[in-house]
């Protein structure tokens, strides 16, 4: 059933009400920021759940005519994207007062991330409720706007360049997308009038009608654009820099959530034209194969655990793509379910990051090894999440990436499914590896063990992890085991939202 | 009728040698006087086309960009100018080699695309000329961006090619979607504005940093 609602609207006005909010209260007390940012990020996460519960129980909200319309996929997306962005605005508060204290920026630069991190949470939740083709690709680049300003934060050297490079790719990029949109737009218009044709679950309905080479170069127009936005290989160049060079709750939102915004979008739009083009979507298997090996090769050469971590969610991403192009409802199934995990666990681990920063001052592997001050919490956090991203049963990562396997398999793909494989083992090698240098090797002549409460390494003044952060990781690992442990709790919107997939083929 | 086409096709053409003058041009000043140019033809394209079809939404479309392109954009690239340098980072090319390879650039993709792109038509009245032609000058332009972007070494430059990929991507909604809602193309010139404004803001953050705005001294993240 199909149920006008208030909640689309709420859930992405909330957050920007805080942003402005937080820009306006910013000016006059910049001490204060970062209080309205929480409240509107804990406001949109619980949103999300009452949506996510609706629509658990079979409904269809829809708002502003059916130009919001939140089904299995939305409401999904909206658990996803709203979770993480309660973490990292919760960790943002205490870490970037700190950040403000070991002189990396000001006190009066504060408000202006806090009510940029509220936006940014606002146009992604935006992004995945949207129904409508060409307010997709402004509520996408608007998510890049929202952070290219986060990406350059500390306004040094390297973070500036990060930060011009991903916004000149990802807006090129999603220019491509716009163009693809149009086209699909264009295509549409005959058939049903430019009204609805601007509703992607109207054009769905008529995507076997389009002509075939205008459908072929809006795909291909798609793919590159989105694809960018995603970071799948060969468009990832912008990513390790972006997501290496920001602060890490932001980090831990464009690795854990706004790559999969893009994702989402592809999702949303691709698969309609499935039906008729099958070989469309071996191209997104081939292209999700060629991410995922590319992108864990790369981790391995990195010495930066950001960037390590980075690279590994252009592995990851390749996951996501690969599950999506083998076209069948367990490869939607599986995608959509390793996306949901990833963002938790990605999320998670660019927070332990955020983490070893706090305690240690560095994320380079070599400079952390045999170090002592470090958090046994982040210790523990960063080795739930290598493990469970390298598809350790029982954790969750485990489940997705067994369900792409077994998609694959079944779909005839055995060489993808050998890939996928593969990488898995070579993540679970890499993750681990970086952990147990930075966590648990130590030099001979150090033997006590590392309780976090060492405040005394000369070289860089150990602190304590406030409760807020350490709180934030442990949750969102525990979300992640629990989760692994008990995969039903989550199961059933996965399989609502592989069925929207599915249902928008028929019409 | 005739007349009218053979209006919006010599605008066109106009357009494609504004994109040329403000890649090319390596004084940045004349680049982005260049660049309003070519805002400013697409202001009277649109108004053509809107009395041709005729389609009165086109002519708040070129309102839309005359406010946004054609003033706002401009603006923000003469605050941007005024803090920085004039002279753009030369490419690697002379002026006049340059020039050449440009123009050859833009002249052969236009005789590779141009009669074969009426199959994007999404309907007969949109089939015929003078929207063909205009979707050949939309691509070309697009192609020539793409072009201005990876041959400059000057960040200004890499705007100013954004800018004209942007532009291109509006004159083929023209040909593909003139139907399109007027809400949809406020979003989309906002998020042009924006992308451009942020983008002019970084540039200027690096300038500040390291004194120059060579994106090839930009290189310390790799691998």
């Amino acid at each position: 059933m199909t149920n006008n609602s208030i909640l689309p609207w709420l859930i992405f006005l909330i957050p920007a009400l805080a942003s402005a909010a937080e820009a306006i209260s910013g000016r006059k007390r910049p001490e204060q920021s970062g209080l309205y940012a929480g409240i509107g990020a804990t406001l949109t996460f619980v949103l999300a759940l009452i949506m996510g519960w609706q629509v658990w129980h079979g409904a269809k909200l829809v708002a502003w005519n059916g130009q919001l319309y939140v089904d299995g996929l939305g409401a999904l997306m909206a658990v996803v994207v709203s979770t993480v962005g309660l973490g990292a605005t919760i960790f943002s508060y205490r870490y970037m007062r700190h950040e403000v204290k070991v002189g990396k920026t000001t006190r009066e630069r504060l408000p202006l991330y806090f009510s940029l991190i509220a936006l940014f949470i606002s146009t992604m939740v935006w992004a995945v409720i949207t129904n409508n083709l060409i307010m997709l690709f402004v509520v996408v680049e608007a998510t890049t706007l929202a952070s290219a300003l986060l990406v350059t934060f500390y306004w040094k050297r390297e973070s500036l360049e990060a930060g011009y490079k991903y916004l000149l790719l990802c807006t090129i990029g999603i220019t491509f997308a716009l163009l693809g949109c149009v086209l699909i737009y264009a295509a549409a218009t005959p058939h049903i009038g430019g009204h609805d044709a601007m509703l992607i679950t109207a054009a769905a309905t008529v995507a076997s009608k389009f002509p075939r080479e205008l459908t072929l170069l809006a795909m291909g127009f798609l793919v590159v654009g989105f694809g960018t936005k995603a970071g799948l290989v060969p468009f990832h160049a912008w990513l390790p820099d972006a997501h290496s060079q920001s602060p890490s709750p932001v980090s831990a939102l464009l690795s854990g959530v706004s790559i999969k915004v893009a994702a989402y979008a592809m999702a949303r739009v691709m698969t309609i034209f499935y039906p008729q083009y099958s070989g469309v979507a071996l191209l997104l298997v081939m292209i999700g194969a060629v991410t995922m090996l590319a992108g864990i090769m790369f981790a391995f050469a990195q010495d930066d655990l950001k960037r390590m971590l980075a690279f590994s969610s252009v592995s990851q991403i390749g996951y996501v793509v690969m599950g999506l192009g083998i076209g069948t409802y367990l490869g939607f199934f599986g995608a959509l379910y390793h996306l949901f995990n990833h963002a938790l666990l990605k999320g998670m681990l660019f927070l332990c990051t955020g983490a070893l920063l706090y305690t240690s001052g560095t994320t380079y592997i070599s400079s952390l090894r045999g170090k002592e001050n470090k958090n046994v919490l982040t210790a523990i956090c960063f080795f739930i999440g290598a493990l469970a991203i390298g598809g350790l049963p029982p954790l969750n990562g485990f489940w997705s990436k067994f369900t792409i396997f077994i998609a694959a398999a079944q779909a005839g793909l055995w060489w993808a499914t050998g890939i996928a494989v593969f990488t898995s083992l070579l993540t679970l090698a890499c993750l681990v590896r970086a952990g147990y240098l930075v966590f648990l090797e130590r030099d001979d002549e150090h033997g006590e063990p590392d309780t976090g409460e060492c405040a005394s390494a000369p070289a860089n003044p150990g602190f304590r992890l406030p409760l807020s952060m350490a709180g934030t990781m442990v949750l969102l690992a525990g979300i992640s085991v629990g989760l692994g442990l008990y995969p039903p709790a989550i199961s059933k919107l996965v399989e609502l939202a592989a069925q929207s997939i599915m249902c928008a083929w028929g019409g | 009728m005739i007349e009218h086409s053979s209006l919006i096709i010599g605008l066109s053409f106009a357009l494609v040698v504004t994109s040329l003058t403000a890649v090319e041009l390596r004084h940045l000043k004349w680049a982005s006087i260049a660049y309003v140019a070519q805002a400013l033809l697409i202001v009277a394209l649109l108004v053509s086309y809107g009395t041709l079809l005729p389609n009165h939404t086109l002519y708040l479309w070129a309102i839309t960009v005359l406010i946004t392109k054609a003033t706002i954009i401009p603006l923000m690239l003469r605050h941007y100018l005024q803090k920085t340098t004039l002279e753009e980072t030369p490419p690697s090319l002379g002026f006049g080699v340059s020039l050449a390879i440009g123009a050859a650039v833009l002249a052969g993709f236009y005789w590779l695309i141009d009669g074969h792109m009426g199959w994007l038509a999404p309907s007969a009245a949109l089939a015929g000329e003078p929207y063909a032609t205009n979707l050949s000058v939309a691509f070309t332009i697009l192609a020539f961006g793409l072009y201005g972007l990876l041959s400059r070494r000057d960040a200004l430059k890499s705007v100013i090619s954004v800018c004209l990929i942007e532009n291109a991507v509006h004159l083929s909604l023209v040909s593909l979607a003139p139907g399109i809602p007027e809400t949809a193309m406020i979003g989309i010139v906002t998020d042009v504005v924006v992308s451009v404004w942020i983008l002019l803001i970084i540039v200027t953050g690096i300038h500040e940093q390291i004194g120059s705005t060579d994106i090839r001294e930009l290189s310390k993240l790799q691998g």
